[in-house]
């Protein structure tokens, strides 16, 4: 497992609450020891406070280590329609996956400038990630994007509520998983099992280093699933949703 | 490295409930592959149903020399509480009694939660608390504090209880921390060894509810000395379980 390189779908930098700060040298140093090879970036000031700010620092850094680091953009609906601008802006400066974090910001997937700003991100060809951690939310996002094509990453769904996410997995093959909160024994096995091609619709993400590396990689690692369908999961099928 | 993991669940979890709930003969299992010197259980099935999975929890423990039982009490139904804990905490199989919150106000310093507490204070055996809000984390601490006698493991039950507990907890010297690797941070353990010491932070994998891989890489990625991480994952819980 150890020897397989690994791209790793989200990596954090910039201020937490109730935490240190989460540096780059720290996110690096993980990725080095860990046979990460690539990680998609965030700077987490896009998330708490600016996305402008935030996606400008994610690009700064993420030129500083282009080897290691591919920069993603955060869009907040509730800055509309600036947010509409903002990812055009995105799209231009390269940006190619775009994150949304309506638990931790607090704000509805019901919401007007949110199926608006899908649909310009669905026109810009720009993949998106959204936090859906809450029962019902992955239906609801579900329905929101019936019209996009592009690939889309279910992120925070927990163990709770994999049958929902089980479900929206098979009723389209645009969307993907995240496996941060795979955490329950068998769980990624039960979305192998459960959904068609199930082993390429799960994409690692560690959210190093705000959490243990090791617990997200650990539990990839000793799941029952073959050796393949770990390679995928830890790094192809991310690569294939990047191209 | 020898562990002994204090809390693992069998039968249906909230964890678990898309995926084949894990038994006993399994848990065994995971005990063989990562070499579990003791480990404590829980059964989810007697939070509704507290006879039947006492019952079936006993049954179980007793197959296996390794295994512990955390007794499952209500503070809605002290009396009943009271008469469970004669009935199991007297066996040494039983390791002592698991309280979790129905909802996040049912605080342990209720009336009943302190009937309860009072009635575990003649068996010298640990309570598992679970903290599940703001609440019922601080009641807690302060059953701890009034409950000098008795030992509690304080479990956080989300990332944000998880981060606040060791801060919270200083304060009650009989209060150990056990945290969640499914709902902890990078590097939780660390920082709660630096706020309580190392003899008050313990291990748990929750297996049946997290994978293990989970909890063991948590304990892997911590910044602690071989020392500090041996009396996390091993002496301290040897300590506590007598």
């Amino acid at each position: 497992m150890a020897a397989i390189p690994i791209f790793d779908a989200c990596a954090l930098f910039g201020p937490w609450p109730q935490h240190h700060d989460l540096k780059v040298e720290s996110l690096i140093g993980t990725m080095s020891g860990s046979n990460i090879t690539r990680a998609l970036a965030l700077s987490t000031l896009g998330i708490y406070s600016d996305f402008r700010a935030g996606n400008a620092a994610t690009l700064e850094t993420c030129r500083a280590h282009p080897d290691k680091l591919v920069p993603v953009a955060t869009l907040d609906p509730r800055a509309y329609p600036e947010c509409l601008q903002e990812a055009e802006n995105c799209a231009k400066a390269g940006f190619k996956l775009i994150r949304f974090f309506p638990s931790r910001q607090n704000w509805p997937l019901r919401l007007a400038p949110f199926r608006e700003l899908l649909q310009k991100c669905d026109s810009l060809h720009l993949t998106v990630a959204v936090e859906v951690s809450n029962a019902g939310d992955a239906t609801e996002l579900a329905d929101a994007v019936a019209f996009t094509q592009a690939p889309l990453l279910l992120a925070g769904v927990t163990s709770e509520n994999l049958g929902e996410a089980i479900a929206v997995l098979r009723s389209s093959p645009k969307f993907h998983l995240e496996t941060t909160h795979l955490l329950a024994p068998g769980a990624l096995e039960a979305v192998v099992a459960g959904v068609p091609n199930g082993h390429e619709r799960l994409v690692f993400a560690s959210y190093s280093p705000l959490r243990y590396l090791s617990s997200a990689l650990n539990v990839v690692g000793a799941s029952a699933m073959s050796g393949e369908q770990k390679t995928a999961v830890i790094g192809s099928n991310l690569a294939r949703l990047m191209k | 490295m020898p562990l002994i993991d204090l809390h693992c669940h069998i039968g249906t979890s909230a964890q678990t409930r898309a995926i084949k709930p894990l038994e006993f003969g399994s848990l065994k299992s995971y005990a063989d592959q990562f070499g579990i010197d003791v480990f404590c259980v829980s059964a989810p099935q007697a939070a509704f149903d507290i006879d039947g999975g006492s019952a079936y929890l006993a049954s179980q423990i007793a197959t296996d020399p390794r295994a512990r039982g955390w007794l499952s009490l209500s503070i809605h139904n002290p009396d009943h509480s009271a008469e469970l804990a004669r009935k199991y905490l007297v066996k040494t199989g039983f390791c002592g009694a698991i309280i979790e919150p129905d909802s996040p106000a049912d605080v342990i310093t209720s009336q009943g939660g302190r009937d309860v507490l009072n009635s575990l204070r003649r068996y010298s055996k640990p309570v598992l608390v679970y903290a599940n809000s703001p609440e019922t984390l601080l009641a807690a601490v302060d059953a701890a504090k009034e409950f000098p006698a008795l030992k509690f493991l304080i479990s956080p039950q989300d990332e944000h209880l998880t981060r606040i507990t060791p801060a919270a907890m200083k304060e009650a010297v009989n209060a150990f921390f056990l945290p969640v690797a499914g709902h902890a941070e990078r590097d939780i353990i660390a920082t709660a060894v630096e706020v309580l010491g190392e003899r008050r932070v313990m291990w748990a994998s929750n297996w049946g509810s997290f994978h293990p891989a989970a909890a063991l890489g948590m304990i892997r990625d911590s910044a602690l000395t071989s020392s500090q991480r041996e009396r996390v994952s091993l002496r301290n819980a040897r300590e506590l379980l007598g």
